[in-house]
């Protein structure tokens, strides 16, 4: 650590990181386009030109080195004068659609002109450049070339993370352009945060697109639960006016022990799952039925042997309370959930194990031995099953569960099941919970969205208390 | 005034030939060289106070004395041919009349930096240069000049022409060094304190066709010979050239120091037409404008060129008479730097738009003065803000011709 100066206040920053970095950590806000943490310096946009004391030129904080007495001027005329400068030409062949721009409300050039810019254009409309305004760049990609800085984040984002290097900078001067090469697609699983790290709206998601406006929605912070890597997520969610709450992206939350800034696009595109195909409604053998009418049944049906099946990505708190009903009821309980373990895995993020809490299963250790199991199941008459897909992925098990009364607890609907009662529960966005990820990294994901669903635990209080 | 330092063989017939230059001293500076350690040469060339004849005008020795030990590590060599600065044709003289100086200059260079391998980049456009270039490389080999044994001495130098494939900024020498090393040849960020470039991540030199071309007489002759030409500061010689509004558009070597009209006068013939003078533009067109006044005031070195407020540059003059229309003028030439404009930083890839867009305005009777304002801001914005100084240059450009002949671009929109 060194102290550095800023606009005369003496503060303690690490002198091996970025001084765009280390001025954030203490709030001080830099502005800029290019620099990423986790793509490095380009030096491109240089929006984050800073008046240094001793430099005869005003110099670009992300390529400073920080020295122990530097003295950084933000508040300095020279560094006005600058960014003001720069956001002049940044806007020069900028369309300024923001009307009618997804990025809108979080849009960096936006932001930057109403912080630093505010100068009236000086440019004739008719004297824009023009170039290409809607390129399908495959995956969910949608590019239009004009909004587009060319901060290059996008273009080393394919050649430095997923090494894939489908984008390439064309042509010169101000003609110059972000494209994929001829006729190629982008093709890899992390496209989503092109679509992310794009600080204005040159990339928009074709899935996002049109459908929503960024002032409205909320973030809540989550976890990811497509596989046990535990990437940290926002869940953006919005009710309509007459509307449900409803989520409408996800969006990588900044966690550089697990995920850094970036999520797979399996994940980014899981939020899908949490609005279609959910379980809505009780039935009892197919009838609608009320929630103590569904618990009646509940405790009529646990009087025969039970066997329990419990999802590995419910949250620690409900395989917990798990745990304690089944132990109660000497009912068995399996966390066996082998067809979750699959060898789709990279080494980037996304990991073979698609369930998010298997590490808590371990932790409570509750059994996943399927031999046991299955001896089991032999003499149950019923079958509880917690959310989990197992029983429908297994041949072996479904076959079993054909021959026995089902209970489904669960969140998402299968349309397999022949279950003799079903209750839906809140799903992981609909509920706080803590989740432990595969190198025992213990997090918090917080409800986003209001649900009409019964939480896991009070369902198991209201069957105790019966 | 002249000196042959460069251009002693230019005169012979099939000057391009080894045959023709052997008898003629090509390749007898090496015998002497490698007498030298690497460290005495590099000696040498500091004290000799050799410039560097791409435009830049940095010191040679220090650039060298930078450069790792010999024999501690793989270095490179990279001789910028990449010759595109409007106004500037001297390169191409060398590549075309004495490819063999050059090749003997790129043998002792590499001796000196403890290099064995070194590269031309040569401008695409250069089509006969590239093949004279070549041809003479070819031969180099075959009389067992460059290879493993290079002249007998014992020491490999691998010499590789790269053709370039028509971008200006390719000639600056990070994005020279990119594009070698086979990526989009942009610029890339100047570390902070000084050290050598890199290629392929090792460090590497790179210098000019004429600074390699001036090598071999400079180890001939030693130090005092080089500095018997030119002045204090700039000693030794330049291949001048002179085109535009002139009698005898030339490239003609002579020492540094000679006044600027001197030279055009008496060697260029003076401005054609028995008209007047209204200004030149001293080194390539990337330098600022000098009035008929100021021309008459300076002398073509480094440093009469910077108490003017301009730099030598390349040596190129452009000279234009008094029938010059300023504003078609800048016009023409930015259009070509927004052609060129590598489009990575934003000052210069916006700033050379709006400013082409500015002028043409101006010139088209469209323009207000409010245009002309904003030439000038922009001069500004592109002023030590980017990456390279491809900007800086154009904005010396705009600066130069409006500040210095604000009458003709008012005028334009007056008219109007």
């Amino acid at each position: 650590m060194v102290d550095i100066i800023v606009d005369g206040k003496r503060i303690a920053v690490n002198e091996d990181g970025n001084l765009i970095d280390e001025l954030a950590k203490h709030g001080i806000k830099i502005p800029h386009f290019c620099y990423h943490r986790e793509l490095g310096v380009s030096g491109n946009c240089r929006m984050c030109l800073v008046e240094i004391k001793g430099k005869k030129r005003p110099q670009i904080a992300c390529d400073m080195p920080i020295k122990e007495g530097m003295e950084v001027l933000i508040e300095s005329k020279l560094t006005k004068y600058v960014q003001q400068a720069m956001m002049e030409l940044e806007l020069v062949n900028h369309p300024i659609d923001c009307p009618v721009c997804d990025q809108a409300g979080e849009c960096s050039l936006q932001d930057y002109y109403m912080d630093y810019g505010l100068k009236e254009s000086r440019i004739p409309l008719e004297s824009k450049v023009s170039k290409e305004k809607k390129l399908d760049f495959g995956s969910d990609v949608m590019h239009d070339q004009e909004r587009c800085v060319l901060c290059t984040r996008c273009i080393r984002f394919t050649s430095e993370y997923t090494k894939t290097n489908e984008l390439g900078l064309f042509k010169r001067g101000d003609e110059s352009r972000v494209m994929t090469f001829l006729d190629n697609k982008i093709d890899n699983r992390y496209a989503g945060n092109i679509i992310e790290i794009c600080p204005v709206g040159a990339m928009t998601s074709k899935d996002f697109r049109f459908k929503q406006r960024v002032w409205d929605l909320k973030e809540s912070a989550s976890i990811c639960q497509g596989c046990s890597r535990g990437c940290n997520i926002y869940i953006d969610h919005h009710a309509k006016k007459y509307d449900k709450d409803r989520i409408y992206r996800f969006r990588a939350r900044e966690n550089f022990d697990i995920n850094g800034t970036f999520i797979c696009d399996d994940g980014r595109y899981s939020y899908k799952k949490e609005n279609q195909n959910r379980l809505e409604t009780i039935k009892i053998d197919s009838n609608t039925a009320s929630l103590d009418e569904a618990i009646g049944e509940f405790e009529k049906l646990l009087q025969k042997k039970s066997v329990a099946l419990v999802s590995p990505s419910l949250s620690f708190e409900e395989l917990k309370a798990i745990q304690v009903f089944a132990k109660e009821r000497g009912i068995y309980l399996s966390g066996f959930s082998d067809s979750l373990k699959t060898k789709d895995s990279d080494n980037l993020l996304i990991l073979g194990d698609k369930s998010s809490n298997r590490a808590s299963i371990e932790f409570l250790k509750i059994s996943q031995n399927s031999e046991e199991l299955l001896e089991n199941l032999k003499e149950a008459e019923v079958i509880i099953n917690f959310d989990s897909s197992e029983l429908y992925e297994n041949k072996k098990l479904f076959d079993i569960s054909k021959t026995k009364e089902l209970i489904e607890i669960s969140s998402y609907s299968n349309l397999k099941t022949n279950a003799s009662l079903q209750i839906p529960i809140a799903s992981f966005s609909e509920k706080d919970g803590t989740y432990i990820n595969f190198e025992n990294r213990k997090q918090r994901a917080t409800k986003a969205v209001d649900t009409k669903a019964i939480y896991l635990n009070d369902l198991l209080k209201k069957v105790k208390g019966s | 005034m002249f000196a042959d330092i460069v251009s002693r063989k230019f005169k012979l017939k099939d000057s391009f030939l080894l045959d023709v230059v052997k008898d003629h001293g090509a390749y007898s500076a090496i015998d002497r060289a490698f007498e030298m350690s690497s460290n005495e040469i590099r000696e040498e060339v500091d004290r000799s106070g050799l410039r560097g004849k791409g435009g830049g005008g940095g010191s040679t020795g220090y650039k060298w004395k930078m450069m790792p030990e010999a024999g501690t590590t793989t270095t490179y060599l990279c001789v910028n041919a990449d010759e595109s600065e409007p106004g500037t044709f001297k390169d191409r003289y060398v590549l075309a009349k004495d490819p063999h100086l050059l090749i003997e200059g790129v043998i002792i260079t590499c001796y000196a930096l403890g290099t064995h391998d070194a590269y031309m980049y040569i401008r695409g456009e250069y089509t006969y240069q590239h093949y004279i270039m070549q041809r003479a490389i070819d031969e180099a080999y075959e009389k067992g000049i460059l290879g493993e044994n290079a002249c007998g001495k014992g020491y490999r130098v691998d010499f590789t022409l790269h053709k370039g494939a028509g971008a200006y900024i390719c000639g600056e020498k990070t994005a020279q060094l990119v594009s070698i090393e086979g990526f989009r040849g942009n610029p890339r960020l100047k570390p902070h304190t000084p050290e050598p470039d890199h290629l392929f991540g090792e460090p590497c030199v790179v210098n000019n066709v004429e600074t390699i071309a001036s090598i071999p007489y400079i180890v001939e002759n030693g130090a005092e010979g080089y500095r018997k030409f030119g002045t204090d500061c700039s000693p030794g010689s330049l291949l001048f050239g002179v085109s535009g509004h002139i009698n005898k558009p030339i490239v003609q070597e002579a020492e540094f120091g000679v006044p600027m009209m001197k030279y055009i006068d008496e060697v260029a013939g003076g401005v054609w037409r028995d008209r007047k003078l209204k200004a030149v533009i001293p080194g390539g067109s990337s330098c600022k404008i000098l009035t008929r006044d100021e021309a008459y005031a300076v002398n073509l070195d480094y440093e009469s060129m910077r108490e003017a407020g301009t730099a030598l540059g390349t040596g190129g003059m452009i000279v234009m008479d008094e029938t010059t229309d300023m504003v078609k003028s800048l016009l023409n030439l930015l259009e070509f730097y927004k052609e060129e404009s590598c489009g990575q930083c934003t000052p210069c890839r916006e700033g050379t738009g709006w400013a082409l867009k500015a002028v043409k305005r101006i010139d088209q009777g469209k323009g207000t003065l409010k245009d002309v304002d904003a030439l000038l801001d922009i001069a500004d914005y592109m002023n030590g803000k980017t990456v390279c100084v491809f900007a800086p240059a154009v904005s010396d450009v705009i600066d130069g011709f409006v500040k210095k002949f604000t009458d003709e671009f008012v005028a334009k929109i007056k008219r109007a």
